[in-house]
């Protein structure tokens, strides 16, 4: 088959900024994908994916500044599905991301209506159709930029870490259908999914700057670099009858509870109904569900940043405002810059520690242990400025420091390794708070391993 | 909520009313006659909205509203000062109730059937429906605040405006991050999306479900013509 995309010994360099001194993000990078071929390039956060997907796509360095050099040639159009899927939807109705470049492209109309149509019931988001792009969960939204590539139907797809946020059956729907379009298809991610095996032609690993290439999924050689690399997550996937018992493992002392509560969004047909729920100090739950099934929006009304229609959320067997359970409560959000806004990430580590009024000398030892802990790179540099995976980092590193009695962690495994995502786990686990954790994840193998119970919302 | 008759009319003839209706608010009548003009809108907003969510667009131009009627009355006495406020009332509702009844895409199709070219009026369509993402990202950025206190802290009683409103600025700050961090990337979205590359179309284009001649005569001519005599008949 004759290559369609040729990168020849690209090299490439954000601008340095106060604070931030840059470096080159890859060097002498060469590869090439064959037509019609699915093609997976694992890269640990921080190395470079995004900025080299936009590089494929043309934007970087046309928007961001920098330096490149090497050459490039695409026999093709490309789409792309970025990262953060919130910088991609701006239209008022799911139909409308999908139409939109259709009609910028002058096409008549009925070819716009059928191919909707046909990009929505192939990645089977019929029903989100006239709903609102901001209301949809973070899985849902990925499978809508999915639909837009469908309709818009280029050559070559680059999806940067999009599939980790989807439910384990829509992951595999998506493969399947991504395998038979015929397409070229790039995924660049930074953890090794079982089901990419199944489909993936070629397989890249970068290590060292370079990348090295593999073209057998299952090959001893591709699994130790995947293990070496940090790449996976070690131990079997848990089977039915694992998941079963963890899910029925008794809570002994619970710090909070949940009883027959009912929730429901206004001008929406969305509700939520949970019987019982529990979390208990020192203890690790995982609530696994599919994508849009109300994980996330437990999770806000734990935090009590959304208040139920019915029912009750008792802290310490008490029923406690929604302030108390505020500042009882970290979140992790999954996107980690609605709270960042001072200029530099030490100023962020320190802003939580001098609300509560403690002496300078404390919160400087206090956050020298954070940035130790959650290997915060460029301390004095502007949030802003660091990539996803250190400002996920600092966002955790923030809510260790404010020693809370309970920490959500919502699908934030996006952008950073198994192996960081594991230790900001670990990290709250030891922290002298010794705090309920809750962790909304996909990962069924994570939960298994991190977890001591399992709360299931729907299939999986 | 059962979507009100704003909902269905013509965007066209809509974006019309409301210039007129803004310039109606800016001529040379006394208040009662402003008073008389606000009504019908603040009506229309009730029942569009219900009565909660309308009066709380206004709470956003509050502090106007308190720094005119404190100061006004001194220099251009209390008629004066009632006459600004209520076109600052007048004209936040006006452009609220277009805003939320009128869907970001047809808005777009109005301002192109005035001729406007299609790249301003996409950024005109962009900018005003980015608002409603800018106050979903503001809930965002508090929920994400108000979990950065703890026990220790010392708590905000609901009546100390100041530290209230010193508790506001890490959010406003946080958004405006957000914002502006987003508007290169807006961009790479639009690009991607191929914006300018060709002659653009309309998938749904604008559709009366009553037909333009009978909204004209069934609400637009009655209400220019009241506000009409309302201005006209002025001395």
């Amino acid at each position: 088959m004759p290559a369609i995309l040729s990168v020849k010994n690209i090299s490439f360099q954000y601008p340095s900024y106060p604070g931030l001194e840059s470096r080159a993000l890859f060097k002498d990078l060469s590869f090439s994908l064959e037509k019609g071929s699915m093609t997976l390039l694992l890269a640990l956060p921080g190395a470079g994916k995004t900025t080299l997907s936009r590089i494929l796509t043309g934007l970087v360095p046309a928007y961001t500044g920098g330096e490149l050099t090497g050459e490039i040639e695409n026999k093709g159009s490309t789409g792309i599905v970025f990262q953060n899927p919130d910088e991609q939807l701006f239209c008022s109705t799911a139909e409308k991301e999908v139409v939109f470049p259709l009609e910028a492209a002058g096409l008549p109309r009925e070819e716009i209506g059928r191919r909707a149509d046909l990009a929505f019931q192939k990645t089977g988001i019929e029903y989100l159709r006239f709903k609102k792009p901001v209301h949809l969960s973070g899985g849902e939204k990925r499978r809508l930029l999915i639909s837009v590539l469908c309709a818009t139907d280029p050559d070559l797809w680059i999806l940067d870490e999009t599939l980790e946020e989807i439910d384990i059956r829509g992951r595999e729907e998506i493969l399947s259908f991504l395998r038979t379009s015929g397409k070229t298809i790039l995924i660049l991610t930074a953890k090794m999914l079982d089901v990419y095996k199944k489909y993936a032609d070629s397989f890249f690993v970068y290590e060292g700057g370079s990348l090295r290439q593999f073209t057998d999924g299952s090959s001893r050689e591709f699994e130790d670099a995947v293990r070496a690399g940090g790449f996976c997550l070690e131990g079997a996937m848990p089977d039915e009858a694992t998941i079963k018992a963890m899910e029925a493992a008794a809570l002994q002392n619970p710090v909070l509870k949940v009883e027959d509560m009912h929730f429901s969004y206004p001008d929406s047909d969305f509700s939520l109904n949970i019987e019982n729920f529990a979390l208990e100090q020192g203890k690790t739950t995982a609530v696994i569900g599919t994508n849009g099934c109300g994980k996330s929006t437990l999770s806000h009304i734990i935090a009590g940043l959304l208040e139920p229609s019915s029912g009750k959320v008792m802290l310490e067997g008490k029923e406690v405002s929604a302030e108390k359970l505020n500042r009882n409560c970290s979140y992790l959000f999954q996107n980690p810059d609605y709270q960042l806004f001072l200029p530099t990430a030490r100023a962020e580590l320190e802003y939580g520690l001098k609300l509560q009024k403690l002496p300078q000398d404390q919160i400087d030892e206090k956050v020298k242990e954070a940035i130790k802990v959650f290997g915060i790179e460029h301390p004095e540099a502007p949030p802003v400025l660091m990539s996803y995976g250190q400002r996920k980092k600092l966002q955790a590193a923030i809510y260790w420091l404010l020693e809370k009695k309970i920490v959500i962690i919502d699908e934030a495994d996006s952008g950073i390794s198994s192996l960081e995502y594991r230790q900001i786990i670990d990290a709250f686990r030891q922290s002298t708070a010794d705090p309920a954790i809750l962790i909304i994840t996909h990962d069924i193998q994570l939960a298994a391993l991190e977890a001591d119970n399992i709360f299931r919302m729907g299939a999986l | 909520m059962r979507k009100s008759f704003l909902y269905q009319a013509d965007s066209r003839l809509k974006l019309i009313l409301m210039l007129i209706y803004t310039a109606a608010f800016f001529c040379p009548i006394s208040a009662i006659r402003y008073g008389l003009l606000l009504a019908p809108v603040v009506a229309a907003g009730f029942i569009t909205c219900g009565w909660k969510p309308f009066l709380s667009v206004f709470k956003l131009i509050l502090p106007l509203l308190i720094l005119t009627a404190s100061v006004t009355p001194f220099f251009s006495g209390i008629h004066e000062t009632v006459r600004i406020i209520l076109r600052f009332i007048g004209i936040t509702a006006l452009f609220f109730l277009y805003f939320k009844t009128t869907d970001p895409d047809e808005f777009i199709q109005t301002l192109r059937f005035f001729g406007m070219p299609y790249r301003l009026a996409l950024v005109i369509s962009i900018s005003t429906s980015y608002i409603p993402l800018l106050l979903d990202t503001y809930h965002d950025a508090e929920a994400a605040h108000k979990l950065r206190y703890t026990e220790s802290c010392p708590a905000v009683s609901r009546w100390n405006f100041i530290a209230r409103f010193r508790s506001i600025l890490p959010v406003l700050a946080s958004v405006l991050i957000q914002a502006i961090k987003n508007i290169p990337i807006l961009a790479m979205a639009l690009e991607i999306r191929g914006v300018g590359k060709a002659k653009p179309t309309v998938f749904r284009p604008i559709q009366c479900k009553t037909p333009l001649y009978k909204q004209f005569l069934l609400y637009f001519i009655p209400i220019v013509v009241i506000i009409l005599i309302l201005v006209t008949y002025a001395a």
